[in-house]
């Protein structure tokens, strides 16, 4: 599926009984509530019939910061954006056209963000209109009035009186009253609707079960008796098996297909719900999930199992990741395999837990005192966080070295559709080989040119050997020696430069020679080739770069960069804007792909990086192409 | 065949012990699965192999072919080991496959000695296809003398280590139709079983396997089962009815059998009939040695047992039986 | 159950090797002259030798500091790692391979400083393992630094006018986590003594815990000066299910009968005393062990992969 850009089809619009069915190519939508209402659940129930549909689908969620912010805050609001359509879909898209919130004070955070379209169609819960709250009834009447300043259209909706017909309490009815709404209006098919229920529901009593149903249809009727709009994205018939997932749960169905068998983690947002998954099924696959005490013990425990012969794995955030420095500088100089998973959040220290960034790549190359090579790897989709723990198994066990996986919020919560993976028997792990060594074996046989050897497990006779953090030599000896310690720093980290010779070029998405590349890694993937798509219909000379590869890069870099007046890189990570007092070209601090690539490259590399703590719009991204390219260099 | 089920707690001693065996089953059969990987020579199929080892995160990224000259280590192995990897791999697989019915023999009459020696042949296979697998990596493998470790690999030729890592076996059977003296052979090497009695059977059963080595454990469902599988020596446990003699016999509770018999339960009255091929006065022979077992065992000295059937009531069941035996001892002479 | 590493592989050959205390020597250990560390080395390698302990199958772990040279010295496998952090290792070693008999030996400083989160929790997950506890009282490799352990008023390079606090009693704390299981106490200068605890801490099925008391000659000469030279500031605990030293009858006057399963007892004994009381505190082999909870039976790649996509199915479009 190629994603054409959606907005240039020609809507179509027909006239039903009562109402009109608006076809699209593509929608966006919310679900905006208070913490434990459930827009989330709503949300992505939606976001999951469609998909099985057969539209193209990308959830983010909203997150607030809390477990339990106070009610009707701005700051509180909780819920979920949905960006469907008939082609494929890579990112959240720009503005919402439909919101449905279940009070108007989260309706308010998402105003004042800028994230509803001019002409959003809003469903707004009414009851706060004549709550028996004065205070309630007057942030009412000036969030309206705040409202007003845009040209949405506004229905309000009596969310909460129609759900106490069904249930008591309206909190934990309203979520499935609006999904009902949204199936209506969205022709969604029921069915589907009522079996992603029972699913969610399945550890509950039927009851349950059956009153969010009545809910649902509730929903549904009430839609279809007030309402006179539908919207129609016509679902494509996918021509191979599709799955429908969120990142870490990809992850985690990627570790357990690699053959992982230990996820030793400490619970830290957003990387905790890998675990979550892994615990319900792991076991059963004879494979373990470990809560550690700690960050630093769950990084020791893989280490452990990982020297002992088990194919270990931790998974973290940025707090986390610092404090297991320590512990990534003894895998490196043992020469012990581990994977490292960093699902990324805003930073730095506690930061900004539940949203997303792209500020741990440095630290991921660069992070540990004394050199310290390792390999680091980015998946771009939620497909990517499936496959890329194969890969970074199959890595880590080549060439005994540590590998980074940097994921993010986005990709951690986010839904998508794809190719259902075909599983390979050859991904899952054997059992570590116990036979007898032969004699004058060391457990560090580097190979001259490549710094690659083979691995003993304790359980081999005559291999016997104590691994050690300390400079030593191949016998694992230690050795302080001046030739030693150059020789086996070079040999480390030579194992790059030996995986770099098995890389190939990566593949520019767009013209071969431009004004323009734009370079992007991790999630804001789909973001930025949208973007550059929608710029070259508007007849802008630019081209698009994803790198999966962060450590080492791929080669070419250099040679595909001369084909290019301007080369950028867009990153959710900070860097200074040269319009900034005391900001300069020379003490300026850049976003950390566009220090990566300079450093290496040697070109003048650009950058333009927001920490929004939100994934970036394409339009926004066409915006800084246009302005880029308007600031000289178009020919 | 399929057996019934266990008893639950049964079930859950047992399933630790199976677990670990299937576990290994699995773990080895992994094992030839790698050493096949690596017989593949042709640089073809070799590829193909690193190729789908990378995973499709590696697709456009990594030129599998300069990976694979990284990666592939030489192979120590001939292409001839492979239909002999091949053939174990296949013998292990089933076993897997049988999970824990292959650890569970159903005995409906016939040769018990025979028949636990067939299911234990059968088990044994596991051990034979890992130790043929060896053989075939060590490219010491000879079809005419090690071919037939795959067919059956007879309890006798299980070394110390292989016994000690088999599973028990589980013996469900009629108690009119066992004769469990007849066991003795298999405890004299290590072996675990555990008898499923059904209907009536010899009350003291187990009496004559009651040696210093071995862990004997008569009782029903919420027997000490856990203990006996733990015992680093031989084992064997019966569950048998509710009129049978109920006891556990550990032998590290210490030196003298005082210490190591534990009386739980005797029978009041055994019915004068022929039961797994042991006549009545058999079975009360064996009542009698286990009574004399557990009189040692109980505090009184046996001298204070009474002499004849007609003194002061008993104190203790053992008194009790021995009274009663001593009693009907005239009546039952054959 | 615990004797294959999860395969069949190598059971059918019968093992006929035997080891002398030689075949576990490592290169010669480099500690000072007279320190203790040299007579726990002899002591864990007459265990090894009496126990026959397959070197290819025995793992020592340790952290950072003089002790933590320990496994280098030994001819087994094993893991020098980083400061404090010698039990998530040997945690690893051991869910992942619970067939290999682990060790871990640790300082003062290591265990009961940089590495105490560790220690609690590695004593509550009772993971089978022998768990050494080198006590000087003192940081050696970094040259007189207070420890935890470090007597009050003991001078030191960074509490030069004397320790200011009482020191961390290390089977105390132990003693008082959920879940302790094997609490033992000995000294390198009684090398008979050294030598049945190890086996009684070797023998016990769950994370057994001693703090071997150590002399440094070089920083810490004096602490343990008087409890070495002096017997009667000695009392031994004596029990059949701890140790009985029978070459220490008439050596030391004071012992007194301690049954190790008591654990109230086992903590008012080690509350402090005029006597130095070297024994076994606390046995109880009943204790839950995680690495057991945790044991999960492996998988055919074949299964996984069934497994898997019953997994996958969940998510199917």
């Amino acid at each position: 599926m190629s994603s054409t850009p959606p907005e240039q089809a020609a809507p179509t619009l027909s006239q039903e009984a009562g109402h009109s069915v608006l076809t699209l190519p593509e929608h966006i939508l919310e679900v905006l509530s208070d913490s434990g209402e459930g827009a989330q659940k709503c949300g992505q129930s939606f976001g999951a019939v469609s998909a099985k549909m057969g539209n193209g689908a990308w959830t983010v969620e909203i997150i607030p910061a809390e477990i339990q912010p106070p009610p009707r805050t701005p700051d509180g609001a909780s819920g979920v954006r949905i960006r469907i359509g008939t082609q494929k879909i890579t990112n959240w898209g720009n503005r919402t056209k439909l919101a449905i919130a279940f009070n108007d004070q989260v309706l308010l955070s998402r105003h004042r963000l800028n994230a509803l379209a001019d002409d959003a169609i809003i469903l707004l819960d009414q009851a706060p209109e004549n709550h028996d709250n004065p205070q309630v009834r007057q942030e009412w009447i000036e969030a309206l009035e705040e409202l007003s300043s845009r040209n949405y259209r506004l229905i309000k909706v009596p969310l909460e009186e129609e759900c106490l017909k069904i249930v008591d309490n309206p909190r934990q009815g309203k979520n499935m009253f609006a999904l009902g709404m949204l199936s209506w209006v969205y022709l969604r098919d029921l069915e589907r609707v009522k079996e992603q229920i029972a699913h969610q529901f399945r550890h509950k009593a039927k009851a349950v079960y059956e009153r969010n149903v009545r809910l649902l249809e509730a929903g549904v009727s009430w839609a279809e008796q007030n309402l006179d709009f539908r919207f129609d994205i016509p679902t494509t018939t996918p021509d191979e098996d599709m799955v429908v997932m969120n990142g870490n749960t990809a992850l985690g169905l990627g570790a357990m297909a690699a053959g992982l068998e230990m996820c030793s983690m400490y619970p830290i947002t957003p990387a905790t719900s890998v675990s979550h998954f892994l615990s319900e099924s792991f076991d059963r696959l004879g494979g373990m999930v470990h809560q550690a005490e700690d960050e630093i013990a769950a990084i020791g425990v893989a280490l452990g199992a990982s020297f002992a012969g088990k194919v270990a794995f931790t998974v973290t955030s940025g707090p986390g990741l610092a404090l297991k420095t320590e512990f990534i500088g003894l895998a490196v100089m043992t020469e012990t395999p581990l994977v490292i998973v960093d699902v990324q959040r805003g930073g730095p220290s506690t930061g900004l837990p539940t949203k997303v960034e792209q500020s741990d790549l440095l630290a991921a190359v660069f992070g540990q005192p004394g050199d310290c090579p390792k390999v680091v790897l980015a998946p771009s989709t939620i497909e990517e966080c499936f496959h890329c723990m194969i890969t970074a198994r199959r890595i880590a066990e080549t060439f005994r070295c540590v590998v980074m996986v940097m994921s993010d919020a986005n990709l951690a919560t986010g839904q998508q559709p794809f190719k259902r993976p075909t599983l390979d028997p050859r991904w899952q792990s054997v059992q570590p080989d116990l036979s007898e060594v032969p004699v004058g074996t060391e457990p560090l046989q580097w190979d001259p040119e490549t710094g690659l050897s083979p691995r003993l497990i304790p359980g081999q006779p005559g291999g016997m050997f104590t691994a050690t953090g300390l400079a030593h030599n191949e016998g694992s000896h230690i050795r302080s020696d001046p030739e030693n310690n150059q020789r086996t720093m070079e040999l480390r980290s030579r194992k790059l430069a030996v995986l770099q010779s098995t890389l190939k070029p990566p593949v520019v998405v767009g013209p071969e020679h431009a004004d323009l590349l734009v370079v992007g890694w991790g999630s804001t993937r789909g973001a930025i080739e949208e973007a550059i798509e929608k710029g070259q219909q508007e007849g802008l000379s630019v081209a698009a770069l994803n790198l999966t590869f962060l450590s080492p890069l791929q080669p070419g870099l250099g040679e595909i960069f001369e084909n290019y007046k301007k080369v950028m890189t867009v990153e959710i990570n900070y860097s200074d804007e040269l319009d900034q007092p005391y900001i300069n070209a020379e003490n300026r601090r850049r976003g950390q792909l566009a220090w990566l690539l300079r450093a290496t490259t040697l070109v003048d590399v650009d950058c333009w990086t927001r920490v929004f703590g939100q994934p970036l719009c394409p339009g926004d991204i066409l915006d800084v192409i246009r302005g880029k390219l308007a600031a000289g260099g178009q020919s | 065949m399929p057996s019934d089920p266990l008893p639950s707690a049964i079930q859950s001693a047992l399933a630790p012990h199976f677990d670990a065996f299937r576990s290994a089953v699995a773990g080895t059969s992994e094992q030839i699965r790698s050493s096949l990987a690596e017989l593949d020579s042709d640089v073809g199929s070799r590829l193909a192999r690193e190729e789908a080892g990378l995973g499709g995160f590696a697709d456009g990224c990594i030129d599998v072919e300069r990976f694979a000259a990284l990666a592939t280590g030489q192979s120590k192995l001939t292409a001839g080991a492979k239909p002999t990897l091949e053939a174990a791999q296949k013998v292990l697989m089933e076993i897997n496959q049988a999970g824990a019915e292959l650890n569970q023999l159903r005995f409906d009459g016939g040769d018990l000695l025979q028949e636990v020696h067939a299911a234990l042949a059968s088990v044994g296979r596991a051990f034979g296809a890992a130790r043929v697998a060896e053989l075939a990596r060590t490219g010491s493998f000879r079809k005419k003398e090690h071919g037939g470790l795959l067919k059956a690999y007879p309890y006798p030729q299980w070394n110390a280590r292989e016994r000690r890592l088999a599973p028990p076996l589980v013996i469900h059977c009629s108690g009119k139709d066992l004769h469990a003296g007849a066991l003795s052979l298999f405890l004299d090497g290590d072996a675990k079983l555990v008898l499923v009695v059904d209907g009536v059977c010899p009350p003291a059963l187990l009496a004559r396997l009651i040696s210093p080595g071995i862990f004997v454990v008569q009782g029903d469902e919420s027997a000490p089962l856990e203990a006996m599988l733990a015992w680093k020596g031989p084992g064997i446990a019966a569950l048998v009815h509710d009129q049978a003699a109920r006891f556990v016999h550990d032998p590290e509770g210490g030196a003298s059998i005082a210490e190591r018999l534990r009386l739980d339960f005797l029978p009041e009255a055994p019915k004068p009939r022929a039961l797994g091929g042991l006549s009545a006065g058999q079975q009360l022979e064996d009542l009698q040695h286990l009574t004399a077992l557990a009189g040692s065992a109980a505090a009184p000295a046996p001298a204070s047992i009474p002499a004849n059937g007609a003194a002061s009531a008993p104190a203790t069941p053992v008194d009790k039986l021995a009274a009663f035996l001593l009693a009907r001892a005239h009546l039952d002479q054959e | 159950m615990s004797e294959n590493c999860g395969t069949l592989m190598g059971c059918g050959v019968e093992d006929e090797r035997s080891f002398s205390m030689d075949d576990y020597s490592g290169p010669l250990a480099r500690w000072c002259p007279g320190c203790g560390d040299h007579a726990v080395l002899a002591g864990v390698q007459r265990l090894l030798a009496k126990e026959q302990l397959k070197p290819e199958r025995t793992v020592f772990v340790s952290g950072i500091g003089c002790s933590s040279r320990f496994p280098h010295y030994v001819d087994t496998y094993g893991f020098h790692g980083i400061h404090g952090r010698a039990l998530p290792i040997a945690t690893g070693i051991k869910l992942a391979r619970p067939d290999l008999d682990v060790f871990a030996v640790m300082g003062d400083g290591d265990c009961c400083s940089i590495g105490a989160g560790h220690w609690i929790h590695a004593i509550r997950y009772n993971i089978n393992m022998t768990v050494l506890l080198l006590d000087n009282n003192i940081y050696g490799l970094t040259k007189k630094q207070t420890s935890p352990t470090t007597p009050q008023g003991f001078a030191s390079n960074t509490q030069p006018r004397g320790s200011f606090l009482p020191a961390l009693d290390p089977i105390q704390t132990t003693l008082g986590v959920t879940n302790a299981s094997f609490v033992a106490q000995t000294a390198d200068w009684v090398p008979s003594h050294l030598a049945q605890t190890l086996e009684a801490a070797h023998a016990h099925p769950g994370f057994a815990f001693v703090r071997i008391l150590q002399r440094c000659p070089v920083f810490t000469p004096t602490i343990f000066e008087e409890a070495a030279m002096n017997t009667d500031l000695t009392e031994l605990l004596e029990h059949e299910n701890g140790v009985t030293d029978e070459a220490l009858k008439g050596v030391y006057p004071h012992t007194l009968y301690h049954d190790p399963t008591d654990i109230q007892e086992a903590r008012r004994l080690a509350e402090s005393s005029s006597k130095v009381r070297l024994g076994v505190f606390y046995a109880d082999p009943g204790h839950a062990r995680y690495e057991e909870l945790r044991a999960v039976p492996k998988r055919t790649a074949e299964e996984k992969i069934a497994l898997l996509n019953a997994e996958i199915d969940r998510y199917a479009v």
